[in-house]
């Protein structure tokens, strides 16, 4: 056809003009190809000599061949000097972020280190290219959304996902809750790791709400009855939620050490000076002791206790108040706890079962972040331990732990990062199979050391330019990602990027909470467990020979 | 004579364009039309530019005649010498060549004869030319002094196009974009243009009456 593209292929939206690697590509519309159905975050592929390229759409432009089109525009309300203007004097400009490349000869996609040729044509991505760079479900790929404009499915690597940190980042009522939700069920059903979620707002573990319908949805533990264990820092609120606790969790207060009440300072609102005395009072009485002790002691005591110590009466004074206002009123809070949580958790988690830990009531976060901490701190111990067992007597390495925690920014902002064992985890534990899946709405707030340790970042809609930067640290093309960041729905839409995705993508998140879904999820952990069984089976018999 | 669709003879000729002069007084092809000459097989491709109808002898200026007459047509008849004095010439300027309907746009490398024929071209070849639309931008610059402005000219070639086509939006949409890349920096000139062929129009040529 001369000259004319009225025939050009539907899916093709114009061709390469200008660019560079560092910059991305700028690409010039054809002129049927309107900028208003171009989207940010959308996907498309650039056909090029010789290899392919994959690349996200991270702006739209409006174009003008000629300055003095903007200056005094022609009259457009003549439709047909409209037409004939669209595509040659005025078009519309995509900015593209190349991210993959497949040539020839390629095993698959691979990272980009250069760009196409000039007027190389750009097309929509369809399906296939899709299915090509996300892979399709699998033992390891999760399905977990579908790209912007298609119906493909979206996977992610959850064998990678968990191989380092991630974080589930956005504003509050973005979807975070539910994308993590989706995350773990992913994770229970392949069996990739156990989890051990910190379940703060009681969402995870036997019911949650959908935001927006409001109705429920089913937790893991509806999911998957036999392989999950709730345990509760609050049986009565569990029980009215119908959910029915394992195992009811109590903190002694010899399980509480001076780090623990540390973390707690900006929640507490404590001082210097009262961090100082707690740690004077704990090398006098013994880190399991001290806080029994310290809680017993009547008014002239302390102020004996402050004079042999060389501490403020005073400071003492508001310190002990704090202590038994704030700690010792939590209901789960016992001069002696019954049985041994930690080791209840640590036995779920051995035989494989994941754990949802329910703060019911307790929705304070000095509860929360007290709780977590003590709790993980001496999981941590104890998987360091097994990791260098297995290291010295080649028995087996425990299996990989997930460990969720809310308001992540809490335990992860740089004044306690260092002194909470979640930045111990967050910036070593993968070399001890332990991983963190954060879920906050100010990853600003995260220090930058632990920020950068977090492989994959699942982002819903953020609109704090510092969060979109903590976010985007870090990241190749970050700076053109910013726009699809700041532009997402506020409602099940989300960017992946990072290790478990080959290149990053917007989704909007697969449905869950309909019967259709439950299905869905059901069906393929029947056949994944059939699969995994006859796997088992194999390896015995290769074992036994 | 039957309808050949000779419009007239070369009576001048340059590289790039000629003159050719009409066989009927007042009956040069209208501005815009297509028309083509040349021999052994190689048209010559042209479009009409302008005309003019002046005396025969440059020294004798024509004079007011029709002081008496009730209408113009009694004056021709009252003086019937007046064909034989005067004649019609028209200009064509080139815009490419070939044979058998091929056609490259850009000037012939040899120029047509004097007293080659002139012959409108048919609308099928007038669809056929236009397929490519590159000459408009040719056609943009100067030509005669006596013919057409060049807007003038192009907006009568694309309409003489689209009327071989029966009306074809698309045709003029496609002429236009050409149009746009040459005039990006005279937006108002390109607006004019556009507007004089938005719409189909009809046909005025008056050598067609006298065939």
């Amino acid at each position: 056809m001369p000259e004319g593209v009225e025939q050009a292929d539907r899916s093709d939206l114009g061709m390469v003009v200008s660019g560079s690697l560092s910059e991305g590509l700028e690409v010039r519309l054809n002129a049927e190809t309107s900028v208003e159905d171009m989207a940010v975050g959308r996907y498309v592929v650039i056909e090029g000599a010789q290899r392919r390229f994959f690349a996200m759409v991270t702006d739209v432009r409006l174009g003008a061949a000629s300055p003095q089109l903007a200056a005094s525009p022609p009259d457009v309300s003549d439709p047909f000097v409209a037409e004939v203007l669209t595509g040659t004097g005025i078009y519309g400009t995509l900015a593209l972020q190349p991210m993959l490349t497949l040539a020839d000869g390629d095993a698959g996609p691979q990272p980009v280190k250069t760009v196409p040729t000039h007027y190389s044509r750009v097309r929509e991505a369809n399906e296939e290219d899709v299915s090509l760079v996300f892979g399709a479900e699998d033992e390891t790929h999760y399905y977990i959304g579908q790209p912007l404009d298609m119906d493909t499915p979206v996977c992610v690597d959850l064998k990678r996902l968990v191989e380092r940190s991630s974080g589930v980042f956005g504003k509050s009522g973005t979807g975070k809750t539910f994308l993590t939700r989706l995350l773990l069920i992913g994770i229970v059903q392949r069996e990739i790791a156990v989890n051990l979620v910190f379940d703060m707002h009681s969402e995870y573990g036997w019911a949650g709400t959908s935001e927006g319908s409001g109705r429920f949805v089913k937790g893991l533990k509806q999911m998957f009855p036999a392989r999950i264990a709730i345990f509760t820092l609050d049986p009565e609120s569990s029980l009215n939620r119908g959910a029915h606790p394992d195992h009811v969790v109590e903190i002694g207060y010899d399980q509480v050490e001076p780090d623990d009440i540390a973390m707690l300072r900006e929640a507490l609102g404590m001082t210097e000076a009262q961090i100082e005395s707690i740690i004077r009072i704990a090398r006098k009485y013994g880190d399991n002791k001290w806080l029994r002790r310290f809680l017993e002691l009547e008014g002239d005591e302390r102020d004996a206790l402050a004079t042999e110590l060389g501490l403020n009466p005073g400071t003492l004074m508001v310190l002990h108040r704090k202590m038994q206002t704030r700690l010792a009123r939590l209901s789960f809070m016992k001069e002696q706890a019954a049985g041994n949580s930690v080791q209840a958790i640590l036995d779920c988690l051995q035989r494989g079962i994941h754990v949802v830990l329910e703060f019911g009531r307790h929705r304070s976060l000095d509860a929360y972040i007290l709780v977590a901490n003590i709790l993980t701190r001496r999981i941590h111990e104890r998987y360091v331990e097994a990791v260098e067992l297995a290291m010295g007597n080649r028995v087996k390495e425990p299996r990989p732990l997930v460990i969720t925690i809310e308001e992540a920014h809490k335990f992860l902002n740089p004044r306690v990062a260092d002194f909470t064992i979640f930045g111990t985890i967050a910036r070593e534990m993968r070399k001890f199979n332990v991983t963190l899946l954060v879920v906050d709405q100010r990853p600003s707030s995260i220090a930058d050391e632990i920020m950068s340790q977090i492989g994959t970042r699942i982002t819903c809609l953020l609109d704090n330019e510092h969060d979109i930067n903590a976010v985007l640290t870090g990241i190749s093309g970050a700076q053109s990602l910013r726009g699809v960041l700041a532009r997402l729905d506020s409602k099940q839409q989300a960017l992946l990027l990072g290790h478990a995705v080959p290149m990053p993508v917007v989704i909007r998140t697969r449905d869950y909470g309909t019967p259709e879904s439950y299905a869905a999820f059901q069906q393929f952990a029947e056949a994944a467990g059939l699969h995994r069984q006859a796997l088992r089976s194999l390896r015995d018999l290769y074992d036994e020979r | 004579m039957p309808d050949t669709g000779r419009v007239g003879e070369i009576v001048e000729v340059a590289a790039a364009e000629y003159l050719a002069q009409s066989y009927a007084l007042h009956a040069a092809p209208a501005i815009g039309t297509f028309v083509r000459t040349g021999h052994e097989g190689v048209d010559v491709i042209g479009v009409v530019a302008g005309s003019r109808t002046a005396g025969v002898d440059p020294s004798r200026r024509p004079i007011a005649r029709g002081e008496d007459e009730d209408d113009e047509d009694a004056l021709y008849r009252h003086n019937p010498e007046l064909p034989e004095l005067l004649r019609t010439e028209f200009a064509v300027r080139l815009v490419g060549f070939g044979r058998a309907g091929r056609y490259s746009y850009f000037l012939p490398p040899v120029a047509p004869r004097l007293h080659g024929f002139v012959y409108r071209c048919l609308d099928d070849e007038v669809i056929a030319l236009t397929e490519q639309l590159t000459f408009l931008r040719t056609l943009l610059q100067p030509g005669l002094s006596w013919g057409a402005p060049p807007d003038e000219l192009v907006g009568a070639t694309i309409r003489a196009a689209d009327r071989a086509r029966g009306g074809d939006r698309a045709f003029r949409i496609r002429a236009g974009k050409v149009l746009v890349g040459a005039l990006l920096n005279d937006v108002p000139r390109l607006e004019a243009l556009l507007r004089s062929f938005q719409q189909l129009s009809e046909s005025v040529d008056s050598s067609r009456d006298h065939l």
